[in-house]
């Protein structure tokens, strides 16, 4: 019992010590954000306004539902991204824009305008846990935006990022020294902010390691890594295992020895039974079984044969033993 | 008049929807490979479980069909395409990886860990398979799922090819699932070729008792070790110690049976057909796919060389009595338990008191983990 309770406490405090986040509103991100529109894209209305771009960072749907948008700390709860409506489900790796036109009557995804805003901080549903905030340039030209170079990473990046995958997307140029943010080429409301071709993993294999020598080395390498930490494993795991067999078959044998009177059948004075009293034993139970008509063979004829049963009322003919029994 | 007209409109129609009226050369040579699949199930009984669903499925996938019906496997919504998607999706493999977790004891491998590392050098096929792959001109995600082959790991190789090339998965799975069938004609060859007639008679320790403590620690300490290593290999590996541990715990007795025999029963006959139903004739009878046969059997060759000859190799740094007889090297390969029992026939034709069986699935069960780990390699790398 007492050991369950280590381990129980060990592992509240483990999970305790670090974020413990899945994929949940915590992987929604403000992505890029525009706040003068005079020539891009249009509402649903036909008419050009600024807009917030969300990006869901998760590899699952969020909902972004009772999420709020607010340019002011102190009023958490300015705008309320409506419920009801299916469009706030933003799938996985997809974006989500909000028109920010001052007219929140023109339907359910206008917000406030973004004129002479220059901080958003998006709140999650409880109105208290900020999710993110971009800090908009003063001078952010009009039909420019702003937002994350490549697609919700940058300095508020996602809370369930570990330190080093921070720093490692740091060290890879992902986040520069404006944190990530910059003003981008092009505006790219709900699309990629990345807008130059991104080449997939193969594609650089094909560059990198045109033979396929690399990645065998390195892959050959792990898979003997792993199986080599599981041999050192069991190799300990089955060392302790014997030793604790021999220990155990130690302690069994001492009472024995201590409480048994001496052997006289081997005539050693040796408790252990030696492989001919074994033998005859064997022997002893062979004859046995064999008895008088040697009902038991070495070798069987492997002819099977149905005997006639002498009894008329044999079980396969029983009714009650054959017939389905009723269920209740 | 009018009447008779409509009649032969309508059996017109009706003949072009008919499979003669669409009926092409390669789908009676598809069809007829199915065939040839159900005889060497039935007749030469090899690998009867795999080969008569795929060779049905070959024979459903390859009648000719008039386009739009919604019956074909490539057409979104039908039902074999709704099957279908286990495959392309990628959740059957690891179904049936809980089924061979629940049917294998890791005892051998327990109780004789080296014969861990003999599992990782069979591998080398795959990667062998991934340079020749390269080297025919196929993408970097192309070979990775060609590689694959050389694992002999049906359900890894229909996992992996789902994920980086779903084009190939048809030639990839038939040519993995033909080659595991053919392990007992491929492999002795090479075995004899690389060992001595002294070599052959080596007889191995037996392997000692194996606590009920140690078989469950093996699926805990397993997954967590290649898990925490190559993470994208979880899903199979996942499923393959998941299942274990139902079997060695020795308290989930009904679920080890479900996870073994009826599911793992139902997951391979719709992965059997399904894999069949997708090599229709103008998707598999192509180039591609006679290189992927040729660098299947190429993988084959390469890793049981690789298992023997590291067998061979380890001998050099063993004390006499703890050698390992280097007929154990080609089990490596997984394809379980066909090439245990090869090593296991080999070592009975040199000497018939020599029984191999029990360890050589040492090697053949740490090949499925060294494949399973192959494969989320291939995947974190590739994808």
């Amino acid at each position: 019992m007492k050991k369950i309770l280590s381990i129980f406490t060990l592992a509240l405090v483990l999970l305790s010590a670090g974020k413990v986040l899945g994929q949940s509103p915590v992987d929604i991100r403000i992505n890029e954000v525009q706040r003068e529109n005079l020539t891009g894209a249009v509402d649903e209305h036909g008419n050009r306004c600024g807009w917030v771009e969300l990006f869901n960072t998760a590899f699952g749907m969020v909902d972004v539902a009772g999420f709020y948008i607010t340019d002011n700390q102190a009023n958490p709860t300015k705008f309320m991204i409506p419920k009801g409506n299916t469009a706030t489900q933003i799938p996985l790796r997809k974006y989500f824009v909000l028109y920010a036109d001052g007219d929140l009557t023109a339907g359910p995804f206008h917000m406030f305008s973004l004129n002479g805003v220059n901080s958003l901080y998006l709140y999650s549903t409880d109105g208290k846990t900020l999710l993110d905030e971009i800090n908009i340039p003063n001078d952010l030209p009009a039909d420019k935006s702003f937002g994350r170079v490549y697609d919700g990473r940058g300095q508020h990046e996602p809370l369930n990022w570990s330190k080093q995958s921070y720093r490692k997307n740091h060290e890879d140029g992902l986040i520069d020294s404006k944190g990530g943010f910059d003003i981008l080429s092009y505006p790219t409301p709900g699309q990629t902010n990345t807008t130059e071709a991104v080449e997939t993993k193969s594609e650089k294999m094909a560059k990198q390691d045109r033979y396929g020598g690399i990645l065998a080395l390195i892959a050959m390498s792990v898979v003997f890594l792993c199986l080599i930490i599981l041999y050192l494993c069991f190799r300990t795991i089955g060392k302790r295992s014997m030793r604790k067999a021999e220990e155990e078959k130690k302690a069994k044998a001492a009472p024995a020895m201590s409480a048994a009177p001496p052997a006289k059948a081997s005539g050693t004075g040796s408790s252990e039974i030696n492989e001919e009293i074994i033998a005859a034993i064997a022997i002893a139970c062979h004859l046995y079984q064999n008895g008088v008509d040697n009902t038991v063979h070495d070798v069987e004829s492997n002819v099977i044969t149905f005997n006639k049963d002498l009894l008329r009322n044999s079980p396969w003919g029983a009714r009650s033993l054959t017939l389905k029994q009723d269920p209740r | 008049m009018i009447l008779k007209s409509n009649i032969a409109e309508n059996l017109y129609q009706f003949f072009n929807y008919t499979g003669f009226a669409n009926v092409t050369f390669g789908h009676i040579v598809m069809i007829l490979i199915g065939l040839l699949f159900i005889y060497l199930a039935i007749k030469k009984e090899w690998e009867p479980l795999l080969l008569i669903p795929i060779g049905f499925g070959m024979i459903i996938g390859n009648i000719p069909l008039f386009p739009g019906m919604q019956v074909g496997i490539y057409e979104d919504g039908s039902v074999l395409n709704i099957l279908y998607q286990g495959v392309r999706r990628g959740f059957y493999p690891p179904l049936i990886f809980l089924g061979i977790g629940a049917m294998t004891d890791f005892s051998a491998l327990i109780s004789n860990p080296k014969l861990l590392l003999v599992g990782a050098a069979a591998q080398f096929g795959i990667f062998a398979a991934y340079a020749g792959a390269l080297a025919l001109g196929f993408t970097p995600a192309e070979a990775g799922a060609i590689g694959i082959i050389g694992g002999a790991d049906g359900p890894t190789a229909i996992f992996l090819s789902g994920k980086l090339a779903p084009d190939l998965i048809g030639a990839i799975s038939v040519s993995a699932y033909s080659y595991m069938a053919l392990v007992p004609v491929i492999q002795p060859p090479i075995m004899r070729l690389l060992t001595t007639k002294k070599e052959r008679l080596i007889r191995m320790q037996p392997p000692r008792a194996v606590s009920q403590q140690e078989k469950i620690v093996f699926p805990i300490v397993g997954f967590l070790i290649t898990a925490f290593i190559v993470p994208s290999g979880i899903p199979l590996l996942g499923m393959l110690f998941f299942g274990n541990l139902l079997k060695e715990s020795g308290v989930t007795r009904r679920l080890a049976e479900t996870a073994r025999g009826p599911l793992n029963d139902i997951v391979v006959i719709l992965i059997g057909v399904t894999v069949g139903c997708s090599t229709q004739a103008d998707k598999f009878l192509q180039g591609k796919s006679i290189m992927i046969f040729a660098l299947g059997a190429a993988s084959f060759i390469v890793a049981t060389f690789a298992g023997v000859l590291f067998c061979k190799v380890l001998n050099l740094f063993l004390k006499d009595g703890k050698k390992l007889n280097p007929l154990i090297g080609n089990a490596g390969v997984s394809a379980v338990p066909d090439s245990a029992r090869v090593s296991y026939v080999q070592g009975l034709k040199y000497d018939p008191t020599n029984f191999l069986l029990m360890h050589a699935m040492g090697p053949n069960v740490a090949g499925v983990i060294g494949s399973a780990v192959a494969a989320g390699i291939l995947l974190g790398f590739l994808s």
